[in-house]
């Protein structure tokens, strides 16, 4: 099933929104340009996570050191701070938890969700 | 399986919108230098307090808890939404937090009474029409008489179901100058709940130095409880008060087995220095230390959880709670699901309804009529 | 036959001139705390004055230890973790009391009975450059089998000023052993409220403090970095340790970025790093716990039994009669195999045993 999430100018690069979806409702990000549809239920303990910021990480070669990577492609859950891919759903900190994601798309000025 | 269940929450913490709604509440008596001073003190710390220094996320709070103005917890509708309406709690403990760390014991006593009176006329008050929630009365137990008075104060209010007093004091709980206190919340049947103060500097450092990092840091919370555990059963304190509950808020359930069964070796060992305690320190804490759940720890296998659970030896001790609006917020379903189902109901609600004087629940498994919320 | 090995027991000197006498001046003369230099004294005894040679303390006779520890206990071979005398001022003190200590057991304890006494190299973390000397300096004798530091600290051990003690301890393949010195000297109080009023608070929980370590040997990327390191908590405390972590895993899990060096969940560094002297004073109270609780506690990779001699509250092997026949092996003496490689070496050929 097809969902019409808003119109594309409705959310510029930066912004998000919730719409009517799923169970728990669809977060719908402009990441720079790209689009993600992201469930808003975490997996840790169901939280609303995309009421939570869209932010970076850090990655690391050895102690102290610290990279900060992956800028406006992490969700951070506005619980308990656990972050996720936004590009593939998985938490950074468990790979094996995720949120679940939907495919998005943009036809005829339209941002489209696939659920 | 929640959904049946009455919750009684047994840690929220309500906050004034800005500093000076709290300080309005400063008594005649501390009027003058001390509320000079107090004002300036939130001025510098633009109202939120001193920082411990540690790198934590954002400001401490979940991040959907956040009203437009104002900091987590100071909205009363935001909180009945969130708390009452969809976490579904049916009463709430009021912790508030406005006592962080001031040098001078004066000023931690004077925000203990305005914190009160504030508590009195606005979340026991105004924005308590519904009747769910209860307080406690905050006091400092470094001035021990300041402490009764404001015990004797408010004892009889009603609202007030307990005694709070914070983890960092000048000693463990069971040196004798904290005597008056315990006294006085006995003799009002009020338990004593402790909650964790922060502020920096010596209050920080372990007994092997100050850690980095915040995740170092927070598990500590637990650490802050084992002296008090055994000053309290050591000195007698639970002795002389066998009718006196203490409350440990937010330093987790399971470390209290294997704490008990330490301070029983050692007693066995090496208790004669203690002559008046007439029976294994265990038995005193069964029967006089409860603890919250949040924030309740989580093996990979559940199982273990219950193992340390059942060692306990009582199932009068755990009560529930979500430390709502912190980060580390315990949502009620996710929780609830990893006690033991045959625990479940008592640690929801009835220990708490026991010790906080429920009497709706008195004998009775069955849920209260919910009053509906907006 | 389940060979046993006792990963902790405590030789005393008769008195402080034995150590003295393997001091170096212009420090041998100076003043250091004596034997005697308890802040909390014992309302009963410490050391079982049964143990006690004639005109010595408990614990200072090698004869005698080899008797009660080795032969009576029915062990194989015992670690001797000798105590040193607390967080001394002068640095180059607290090193040259360590240095003694060293040569005292090497001469003293070690000699006496070469294949069945092992010994632990005590330094000063708070020096690490002499530190690290001193490592080097008995990394090769036979029965050195681990590195001892004290459970008291002004910094978590963690922290970036150990580091290089830590990173040529794992090099030569020894263990760091940490246990409580008596306090007596520049210790910070040992709760976050101050000095406990009995000694029965003190006592229950003064080890507990090693989770801070152990916190932090995670937190800074010790254990990440170096993957032969292996501490052992000498004073015990893992009836404390999986409620302490289960809270610490779920403070770091929202917490990752801060600390991105730290690439597993806490809880997975045990295995690999983390052990634990067993204790007759800590675990249930109760008979018919000890076994589930043993195994709940994962005792059969992070316990090792030991005597902790010359203590009153000493513990036997026979406090592991209820295990599965496997975990009691492990326990009693294949776990302490495993962890210490120079042991291992040295009772060879006598155990042909894997790699951990």
């Amino acid at each position: 099933m097809t969902i019409r999430a808003c119109l594309v100018d409705e959310l510029p690069p930066g912004s998000s929104r919730i719409v009517p979806g799923g169970r728990f409702g669809i977060g719908v990000f402009n990441c720079d340009g790209d689009l993600y549809a992201i469930a808003n239920y975490c997996p840790h303990d169901g939280a609303p996570v995309c009421l939570g910021p869209v932010t970076g990480t850090t990655q690391s070669d050895g102690s102290y050191q610290a990279s900060w990577i992956d800028e406006g492609r992490i969700l951070r859950c506005p619980w308990h701070g656990w972050e996720f891919d936004m590009r593939t759903g998985k938490s950074v900190v468990s790979p094996t938890r995720r949120v679940k994601t939907y495919p998005v798309r943009v036809e005829n000025g339209c941002i489209l969700i696939d659920d | 399986m929640t959904d049946a269940l009455p919750l009684i929450d047994c840690d929220v913490h309500p906050a004034p919108r800005a500093p000076s709604e709290l300080l309005d509440y400063l008594p005649d008596r501390y009027q003058g230098t001390v509320a000079t001073m107090l004002k300036n003190w939130f001025r510098m710390n633009r109202g939120t307090g001193v920082f411990t220094g540690f790198g934590s996320l954002a400001t401490g709070m979940r991040r959907d808890a956040m009203p437009e103005s104002g900091p987590g917890g100071s909205d009363p509708a935001l909180m009945e939404r969130q708390l009452l309406g969809q976490a579904g709690i049916t009463y709430a403990i009021l912790i508030p937090l406005t006592i962080t760390g001031m040098a001078n014991p004066e000023h931690e006593a004077a925000m203990c009474a305005a914190t009160n009176a504030w508590m009195a006329d606005r979340w026991l008050g105004d924005y308590n029409k519904h009747g769910r929630y209860r307080g406690s009365i905050m006091v400092c137990p470094d001035l021990p008489e300041t402490a009764v008075e404001e015990i004797e104060r408010w004892a009889g209010h009603g609202g007030f179901v307990q005694v709070m007093i914070p983890n960092m004091a000048r000693g463990s709980y069971g040196l004798p100058q904290y005597l008056p206190v315990f006294e006085a919340a006995a003799r009002h049947r009020l338990p004593v709940a402790v909650h964790i103060n922060r502020t920096p500097g010596m209050a920080l450092l372990s007994p092997v130095g100050f850690v980095s990092y915040y995740f170092e840091f927070h598990p500590q919370y637990t650490l802050y409880y084992f002296p008090h555990v055994a000053s309290l059963a050591m000195a007698g304190v639970f002795a002389k008060f066998p009718d006196l509950r203490f409350v440990l808020v937010e330093g987790g359930v399971s470390w209290l087995t294997p704490f008990m069964w330490r301070l029983d070796h050692y007693w066995q060992r090496f208790g004669s220095e203690v002559p008046w305690l007439d029976r294994p320190p265990s038995e005193y804490i069964r029967r006089q230390v409860l603890v919250t759940t949040q924030p309740l720890e989580r093996p990979a296998e559940t199982k273990r959880l219950h193992e340390y659970i059942d060692w306990m030896g009582s199932e009068n001790m755990v009560m529930f709670s979500t430390d709502y609006p912190h980060w580390d917020y315990d949502h009620p379903e996710p929780t609830l699901r990893r006690l033991p189902a045959d625990l479940r109901a008592r640690f929801a609600y009835q220990n708490a309804a026991h010790l906080y004087g429920f009497t709706e629940f008195a004998g009775s498994d069955q849920a209260p009529s919910t009053v509906p919320v907006s | 036959m389940t060979e046993i090995i006792d990963a902790a027991a405590h030789p005393f000197p008769a008195n402080q001139d034995d150590i003295r006498a393997y001091m170096e001046e212009p420090l041998a003369h100076l003043r250091f705390p004596g034997l005697d230099g308890y802040f909390y004294p014992a309302p009963e005894e410490e050391y079982a004055t049964d143990l006690a040679p004639d005109g010595g303390p408990p614990g200072s006779d090698p004869v005698l230890a080899a008797r009660h520890l080795l032969d009576g206990a029915g062990a194989r071979a015992a670690i001797l973790l000798p105590l040193t005398r607390g967080l001394l001022p002068d640095l180059d003190m607290a090193s040259e009391v360590c240095a003694g200590t060293n040569a005292w057991l090497a001469e003293q304890w070690l000699e006496h009975d070469p294949r069945r006494f092992f010994g632990s190299i005590r330094i000063n973390p708070s020096d690490p450059p002499r530190a690290i000397q001193e490592i080097e300096r008995w990394s090769g004798h036979p029965q050195m089998v681990q590195v001892a530091v004290p459970l008291q600290a002004h910094q978590p051990y963690g922290q970036r000023t150990y580091r290089s003690i830590w990173e040529c301890a794992a090099g030569h393949g020894l263990p760091v052993a940490v246990h409580a010195d008596a306090l007596g000297g520049n210790e910070f109080w040992p709760t976050s409220v101050g000095y406990p009023v009995h000694y029965v608070e003190y006592a229950a929980q003064y080890p507990i403090n090693y989770i801070v370590h152990l916190m932090s040997l995670i937190a800074e990327g010790v254990f990440e970095d170096l993957a032969d390191l292996v501490f052992v908590f000498a004073d015990g405390g893992i009836d404390m340790l999986f409620p302490l972590l289960w809270r610490i895993d779920s403070d770091w899990r929202p917490l990752r970025s801060v600390t991105p060096w730290v690439k597993q969940a806490p809880v997975d560094y045990l295995h690999d790093h983390v052990r634990f002297c067993s204790q007759a004073l800590e675990g249930p109270t109760t008979d018919a716990e000890r076994a589930p609780w043993l195994e709940s506690v994962d005792a059969e990779h992070l316990l090792m039994y030991s005597s902790n001699y010359p203590s009153v509250a000493s513990q036997t092997p026979a406090a592991f009669a209820d295990l599965a026949v496997d975990a009691r092996q492990r326990v009693l003496g294949q776990t302490a195999l495993e962890t210490y490689p120079r042991l291992r070496a040295a009772l060879a050929p006598e155990h042909q045993t894997d790699e951990a």
